[in-house]
């Protein structure tokens, strides 16, 4: 979400320059109009001048536009890190009240076998002795809250912020060949 | 009481740990507002293109091929823009009235470039019509070779044999389900026939789902530059083919020029050993070993032959895709036009090159 398809076609250097230019002029505008009335027409020329080259030869625009994918990138491998950091302090927090698993010795004689119910044939992928339900790419998040309810895991809500983050800050994935040069039935 | 203390401390860490990420969402906010305005402006800006299932049509015995009268995009590495004839087929001439015919696949097709840069449009004056698609393979160029012959007494007919995927396809029943046409030895004999009862518009049912970005292909074209299983079928259904393509041009009073393009990788030191890397034995790995076999069929056949390898350089060819970019049409226009002169107005050797 953060990152730009690569490679870029030609639409997406041109729409690159085009937004780039205008969030420039209107930032330059903005600062400008503090100093004198005369400088925001300036400015507003200057991001007029900026915008032709990425639209005329929008193949000059690689550079600038694989130096920001690259910056995005490195942004995002660094938030993703502190996210999950994140992530796995709130879990070692909720972890302190206990855990449902048992990790002592068992006493002499004690059995460690517990009786288990069968399992619905739909959680064979997921074997979490909750039921599952089928997860659309955009419905995530309503499927998270309710597994998080049925399975008795409600704290884990408290990390939907963060997880919702870091899928705002995962680089975009892009097979060399596009998906539907010979699309399957 | 363990779960509302546990909720409670997980909420009071997430509470913390969001004034943690607070900057993370402030530095963050430029590359998502960059990346929102420039998908969408992207979006508006970007012709509407169609998919590879909305150009082609079903077609008996042959398996598939171009709509007619289609004036659309499609995508590629990029999106570019094209046209059919009322037949399917791109370029602007007709059979009848152009000085070429050129039987192929997707560079036949012209795939990867707009209209006004695909070889057969790219000299006015010379007349070049290309009979081909996307995914073809060699049986299915000699069926529309057959059945277009009544047009083609005079004339030159090209045919692009690509060594990326049409030697191995000559001898599978399909494309990624999509059934075709391919040739089969006759049992205990060196003699092959075309196979085309199988082909119908129904999904092939033993596709290979593992392979979805060639990886499968550059591991044919490793065995195919070696003494292995595939290459000791592929070369001599190759040789079938040609040998009728040949008879049919003869029949009919047209000149067949055969004319091999090489995969990209073939033509660096880097993709050379990739391919290398992944032939079944490395000792005896040759790039050259295709256009050697190619040719010397040909030349077996008093069939002139063209290696594109010789006349086209890496910069010909796209970045991100296996196809000739606008540089590598406007060569082989070039090259075509030569061909041309040479094989219609001259007596010339059997071999080019």
């Amino acid at each position: 979400m953060i990152t730009l398809p690569h490679p870029p076609r030609r639409a997406w250097l041109v729409s690159f320059w085009l937004t780039i230019s205008i969030l420039l002029g209107l930032m330059l505008v903005g600062v400008l109009s503090l100093i004198s009335p005369h400088w925001p027409v300036l400015s507003l020329m200057l991001t007029l001048g900026l915008l032709v080259p990425g639209v005329v030869w929008p193949q000059a625009v690689g550079k600038p536009y694989r130096a920001w994918n690259r910056l995005a990138r490195t942004f995002g491998r660094g938030a993703r890190l502190l996210l999950t950091g994140i992530c796995f302090c709130v879990i070692v927090v909720a972890g302190r009240t206990g855990s449902f698993l048992r990790l002592s010795r068992p006493h002499s004689q004690e059995t460690l076998w517990l009786p288990r119910k069968t399992l619905e044939s739909s959680t064979y992928l997921h074997q979490h002795d909750a039921p599952t339900r089928e997860s659309g790419g955009k419905s995530w998040i309503r499927n998270y809250i309710w597994w998080a309810r049925q399975s008795g895991n409600l704290w884990t809500v408290s990390l939907l912020p963060f997880l919702i983050l870091l899928r705002t800050v995962e680089p975009e994935v892009r097979s060399t060949y596009p998906a539907n040069i010979y699309t399957l039935f | 009481m363990k779960s509302p203390l546990r909720n409670l401390l997980a909420m009071t860490a997430a509470g913390i740990g969001i004034i943690l990420a607070l900057p993370i969402i402030v530095v963050a906010l430029p590359f998502w507002i960059v990346a929102l305005l420039t998908s969408s402006i992207a979006r508006a800006l970007e012709p509407r293109f169609v998919t590879w299932k909305e150009i082609i049509e079903y077609y008996p015995a042959i398996g598939w091929k171009p709509r007619p009268n289609l004036d659309t995009h499609h995508l590629s590495d990029d999106v570019f823009r094209m046209t059919t004839d009322g037949e399917g087929w791109r370029g602007k001439s007709t059979v009848s009235e152009s000085h070429i015919v050129v039987l192929g696949d997707s560079f036949a097709f012209g795939y990867g470039v707009d209209d006004k840069d695909f070889f057969a449009n790219v000299n006015p004056t010379f007349r070049i019509k290309a009979i081909g698609a996307s995914g073809y393979n060699m049986v299915q160029e000699f069926l529309w070779l057959e059945r277009l012959s009544p047009l083609l007494q005079g004339k030159l007919v090209v045919w692009l044999i690509y060594f990326g995927n049409d030697l191995y396809e000559n001898l599978v029943p399909d494309m990624y389900g999509y059934r075709m046409p391919f040739v089969r030895q006759l049992d205990g004999t060196r003699e092959w026939e075309i196979v085309t009862s199988h082909v119908g518009p129904a999904k092939w049912p033993f596709v290979d789902t593992l392979d979805t970005v060639g990886v499968k292909y550059y591991q044919k074209l490793a065995e195919l530059c070696g003494p292995t299983f595939l290459s000791a079928r592929a070369y001599p259904a190759c040789a079938y083919l040609i040998q009728k393509g040949r008879d049919i041009c003869k029949q009919v009073g047209a000149k067949l020029v055969v004319v091999s393009i090489p995969d990209i990788t073939q033509l660096s030191q880097s993709g050379r050993k990739r391919l290398a890397s992944l032939a079944p034995d490395p000792e005896t790995f040759d790039p050259e070993l295709p256009d050697r076999k190619v040719r010397e069929t040909c030349t077996n056949l008093g069939v002139p032959f063209v290696a594109l390898k010789d006349h086209l350089e890496l910069s010909d060819y796209k970045e991100s895709d296996c196809h000739w970019n606008q540089k590598g049409h406007r060569r082989v226009a070039e090259l075509l036009t030569v061909l041309y002169r040479q094989h219609m107005f001259q007596e010339s050797p059997t071999s080019e090159r």
